[in-house]
C-alpha cells in the first residue's frame, strides 16, 4: 500500500566529512533544521563521517511524506533515524541530538542499541510538563500558549522565515543559497510537532538506555532547566554530565566552541 | 502644498523651537519601543516608550530582567526555539509576533524586529530590538485566523455533505432548489448545477408527489420519514423523505429505498407463495385424513386405499417443500458438503424419469450419449435435474426434451420445453432466492421460488455451472457437470 520511501530524500539527508570515518549523526530540535549545526559540524568533518538530516516537516524534507499518524509520537521520528542508519549502513553511530531530538535519539538507541556507540544529548528533557513530584518547567496551559504563538506567527510565516535574511554583512559565512531555507517549517506541521514534543513523556525510556551518553546542560535554559538535565543524568545508567557556560537553549549556535570542546572531551 | 510654502513652515517650526529634536529625544520618545539586551536577553538599555507601554520603571528592567521575563511561558518556548536560533544564524529577525506581559499582568501584542550587533572582533555582543504596538493588527489577525478556522470548519461540513449517503436538498421559500449534494444528484438523476436556482417541481422528478406527501417539521423538530413512490419511464423508485424547516429554507433528506422496498415485496411474496405451497398439500392430506376418520367403516376398501394413497402423496409433497427450505438454509450457512464420486449421467436421468408420474413420464424425450461419466454427488445431481425437468413440465404442455452430451471437459444435461419462455431479464433473476415468475400464482403454477436457487448453488458447489441456451421458442436450461479427470480411478 505504501509507495517505496526514499529515506534520503524524505529526510533531506546530507553526508559530509570522512567517507569511511565513524559516523556522527546530528539531529536538530523543534523550530529549526539541520542548519543549526553549521558551526559545529565543520569541527568534526576532518575526522568523522558527518550525517545531517531534517525531520519530516522541517527544512528541506519532503512535506508530502508527513503523515499525522506516523508522527503522532516521537517514535515515528525515531523510526526515521533508524531508517536513515539502515539506508546508509551506519554502525557505531555517535548520535548528537538537540532538544527534542535528544529524546528521539534515546528512543532509537533503546530500539537498536547495537547501532549506537555514543549518545550526545544537548538540552534534553524527557518531560516538559510538571508532574507529580517532577518539575519539567511548564504547565499544560503554557503549551497552549506556545501553540497560540505559533498561530500568531503563522500569518507572517513566510515573511519572517525567508526574506528576513538580509543585511548580514558581518556574517558572510551564511551563503546566499541559504536565503530561503533557514528553519522553515510548514505551520500545520510545526503545530503538530509542538504538541507531540511538548506533551510527550519519555522518562521511562531513559532507564532502558545502555549506550554511553553525554548530557550537555546549558545555563539559564528555560526549555530544559538544570534540574531536568540532572534528572536525565541520574536516570541514565551510563552518562556524563557537562554544564556549559552558554546561556539559553541553543549552545550549538550561541557557543559553538564550548559545545564542540565538550563533545570532543567526551569522545 | 507648494514647496516654497513648506519651506516657510519648516522655518516657522525651527523658530518656535518645536523642531528642536535630539537623537536622545527621538530614541526616548519614539513611536516604537526600543531596547538593547545582552545575548542572554538581559536588558541593558530601554526607551521611555517601552516603559510607558509596559508600566515598568527603568531600574526594574535594566540589568534586572531579561526579555524572557516579559514573555508569557508559551512565547518563551517560541523565543528559544525559533527567535533565538534565527537571530544567531541570520544576525537579524523581523516581525516576530509575541505578547509582552506588562507590570500589571495584562498583555501587549507587539511585533519585534531584532538585530545582532558585534564588536570590532566580529563577536556578537548585544541585540537591538524594536517593538511596535500591534494590538489592532493582532485583533485583525485573530479575525483572519478565526475566518480561517471558520472556512476550515465549513470545508469539513461540505466534505461531510458531499460524502453522506443520504441525499440532502435545500429548498428555498420560493420552492427553488438552493443546494443539493452528490447523493441527491444520484437519486434525482440531475446535476446540482443544473438544478440549483430552478423551481424544484421542474427539475426534480417526483417533486410534486414528495411535496404532497411530506410535511416539513419546524426547526429542530423531526417528523418520521415518508415513503414516496415515484415513477419515471418504466422505472419505479421508492424514496424515503423527511423535511425540516430551517430559517428561510427547508432541508429535505432523501434516501432511495427502492432496494429495501423490493426486498419487502419479496418477503410478502414469499409468505404468499410459501403459505400456498404448504397449504395445498396440507388441505389435501387433511381432507383425506378427516374422511377416513369420520367415515372409515362406511367406505369401500378401494376408496380407503385411494384416500390413504392421497394422504401419503400429499404428506410427501409437504415434506418435499420443507426439505427444500431446509436445504436452502443449509446452503446459505455453507453447511452443505457434496459427496463427489464418479457416476453415469444416464443413471441419474433414469432415476429422475422413473420418479415421475406416468402422465409426465410420457412427455419426456431422452437423447443421451453413451458413457457420460461425471464427477458429482449422485443424490444432489438427481435433485438438480429433477428440478429442471419439473419446471419444464410445469411451464409447458408439450414434450420435454432432455439431452445428455459429452463435451470436452463436462457433460451437458439440457432440458428444453416449448412453453412461454423466459425473458432475458428474468433469466438473470430466476436464480435469485425466492424469485418467482408469477409470485401471486395467477397461472396456478406453484413453487417455493427456491428450486433454481438451490439448483444453481448445488451445481456450483459441485464444480459445475447452470444457465440458459438461446432459443426461439420455449426454454432450454442446461447444467454442465465436470467429467472425471483422465486416469482417475473409479470409486
Amino acid at each position: 500500500m505504501h509507495r517505496p520511501v526514499d529515506v534520503l530524500t524524505r529526510n533531506n539527508v546530507v553526508v559530509e566529512g570522512v567517507p569511511r570515518g565513524q559516523p556522527m549523526l546530528f539531529a536538530h530540535g523543534f523550530g529549526c533544521d539541520q542548519n543549526m549545526w553549521r558551526y559545529v559540524t565543520p569541527e568534526f568533518a576532518g575526522e568523522y563521517r558527518i550525517v545531517l538530516f531534517d525531520h519530516v516537516g522541517a527544512g528541506g524534507s519532503d512535506l508530502g511524506a508527513y503523515h499525522r499518524e506516523r508522527y503522532s509520537s516521537l517514535e515515528g521520528y525515531a523510526s526515521d533515524v533508524l531508517e536513515i542508519c539502515r539506508e546508509l549502513e551506519l554502525r557505531d553511530v555517535i548520535f548528537v541530538g538537540h532538544s527534542v531530538s535528544a529524546m528521539i535519539g534515546v528512543l532509537a538507541a533503546v530500539r537498536e542499541p547495537e547501532r549506537f556507540s555514543k549518545l550526545i544529548l544537548v538540552g534534553p528533557s524527557p518531560r516538559y510538563i510538571d508532574d507529580d513530584g517532577y518539575e519539567g518547567g511548564f504547565t499544560r496551559e503554557d503549551i497552549d500558549g506556545l501553540l497560540d504563538s505559533l498561530d500568531s506567527n503563522y500569518l507572517g510565516w513566510s515573511r519572517t522565515y525567508a526574506p528576513a535574511i538580509m543585511g548580514r554583512a558581518d556574517r558572510p559565512e551564511l551563503g546566499e543559497e541559504l536565503t530561503n531555507s533557514f528553519c522553515r517549517t510548514d505551520p500545520e506541521i510545526a503545530r503538530h510537532f509542538a504538541r507531540v514534543t511538548f506533551l510527550s513523556d519519555n522518562r521511562e525510556d531513559l532507564r532502558r538506555v545502555i549506550t554511553p551518553t553525554l548530557v550537555l546542560q546549558c545555563s539559564d535554559d528555560i526549555i530544559a532547566p538544570r534540574a531536568v538535565g540532572e534528572y536525565v543524568h541520574r536516570e541514565l545508567a551510563n552518562s556524563a554530565f557537562v554544564h556549559l557556560q552558554a546561556k539559553g537553549h541553543c549552545p550549538n549556535l550561541s557557543a559553538p566552541a564550548e559545545t564542540v570542546e565538550a563533545i570532543r572531551q567526551f569522545l | 502644498m507648494l514647496p516654497s510654502r513648506s519651506e516657510d513652515l519648516i522655518a516657522e517650526l525651527v523658530r518656535d523651537e518645536i523642531l528642536h529634536e535630539t537623537a536622545e529625544d527621538l530614541y526616548e520618545n519614539a513611536a516604537t519601543a526600543h531596547f538593547t539586551s545582552l545575548l542572554d536577553g538581559t536588558f541593558v538599555r530601554v526607551n521611555g516608550t517601552l516603559l510607558r507601554w509596559t508600566g515598568y520603571a527603568r531600574e526594574e528592567l535594566v540589568a534586572r530582567k531579561r526579555l524572557h521575563d516579559l514573555l508569557p511561558p508559551g512565547a518563551r518556548i517560541y523565543y528559544e526555539t525559533h527567535y533565538a536560533p534565527l537571530l544567531q544564524m541570520q544576525g537579524e529577525v523581523r516581525e516576530i509576533a509575541v505578547e509582552l506581559v506588562r507590570a500589571d499582568g495584562t498583555r501587549l501584542p507587539v511585533l519585534m524586529n531584532s538585530t545582532l550587533v558585534s564588536d570590532n572582533t566580529g563577536t556578537p555582543r548585544i541585540v537591538r530590538t524594536t517593538a511596535f504596538d500591534a494590538s489592532e493588527r493582532r485583533r485583525y489577525e485573530r479575525e483572519l485566523l478565526n475566518a480561517r478556522a471558520d472556512a476550515e470548519s465549513r470545508a469539513r461540513a461540505a466534505l461531510a455533505l458531499a460524502h453522506v449517503t443520504e441525499g440532502v436538498v435545500l429548498i428555498g421559500e420560493d420552492e427553488d432548489v438552493q443546494l443539493m449534494n452528490p447523493a441527491a444528484e444520484r437519486i434525482f438523476g440531475i446535476a446540482a448545477a443544473a438544478a440549483e436556482t430552478h423551481p424544484a417541481a421542474e427539475v426534480l422528478r417526483g417533486w410534486r408527489e414528495i411535496r404532497a406527501r411530506v410535511t416539513s417539521a419546524p426547526g429542530d423538530g423531526v417528523y418520521d420519514a415518508q415513503i414516496v413512490p415515484i415513477r419515471h419511464g418504466d422505472r419505479e423508485q421508492w424514496l424515503s423523505v423527511a423535511a425540516t424547516r430551517a430559517s428561510a429554507a427547508t432541508v429535505y433528506t432523501v434516501r432511495d429505498v427502492t432496494g429495501e422496498h423490493r426486498l419487502d415485496q419479496m418477503r410478502s411474496d414469499l409468505v404468499a407463495s410459501l403459505s400456498h405451497e404448504l397449504r395445498t398439500p396440507l388441505t389435501g392430506a387433511l381432507g383425506a385424513a378427516q374422511t377416513l376418520d369420520g367415515r372409515y367403516d362406511d367406505l369401500p376398501d378401494e376408496q380407503r386405499r385411494l384416500l390413504v394413497a392421497m394422504l401419503v402423496e400429499q404428506s410427501q409433497r409437504l415434506a418435499n417443500v420443507l426439505d427444500q427450505i431446509l436445504l436452502a438454509s443449509q446452503i446459505d450457512e455453507n453447511a452443505f458438503d457434496p459427496d463427489t464420486r464418479t457416476v453415469d449421467a444416464a443413471d441419474v436421468l433414469d432415476a429422475v424419469v422413473g420418479g415421475l408420474a406416468p402422465d409426465d413420464r410420457r412427455r419426456i424425450v431422452v437423447e443421451a450419449d453413451a458413457g457420460a461419466l461425471v464427477r458429482s454427488d449422485l443424490d444432489r445431481l438427481r435433485q438438480v435435474v429433477a428440478n429442471l425437468v419439473d419446471n419444464a413440465l410445469k411451464y409447458s404442455d408439450g414434450a420435454v426434451h432432455v439431452t445428455v452430451t459429452v463435451r470436452e471437459l463436462a457433460v451437458r444435461i439440457a432440458v428444453s420445453d416449448d412453453g412461454s419462455g423466459i425473458s432475458d431479464v428474468d433469466q438473470e433473476r430466476v436464480f435469485e432466492k425466492f424469485f418467482r415468475l408469477d409470485p401471486r400464482q395467477r397461472t396456478g403454477v406453484g413453487g417455493t421460488g427456491l428450486g433454481l436457487y438451490i439448483s444453481r448453488e448445488l451445481t456450483q458447489r459441485m464444480g459445475g455451472r447452470i444457465g440458459f441456451l438461446p432459443r426461439e421458442r420455449g426454454t432450454t436450461i442446461f447444467v454442465d457437470v465436470p467429467r472425471p479427470e483422465p486416469g482417475a480411478t473409479e470409486r
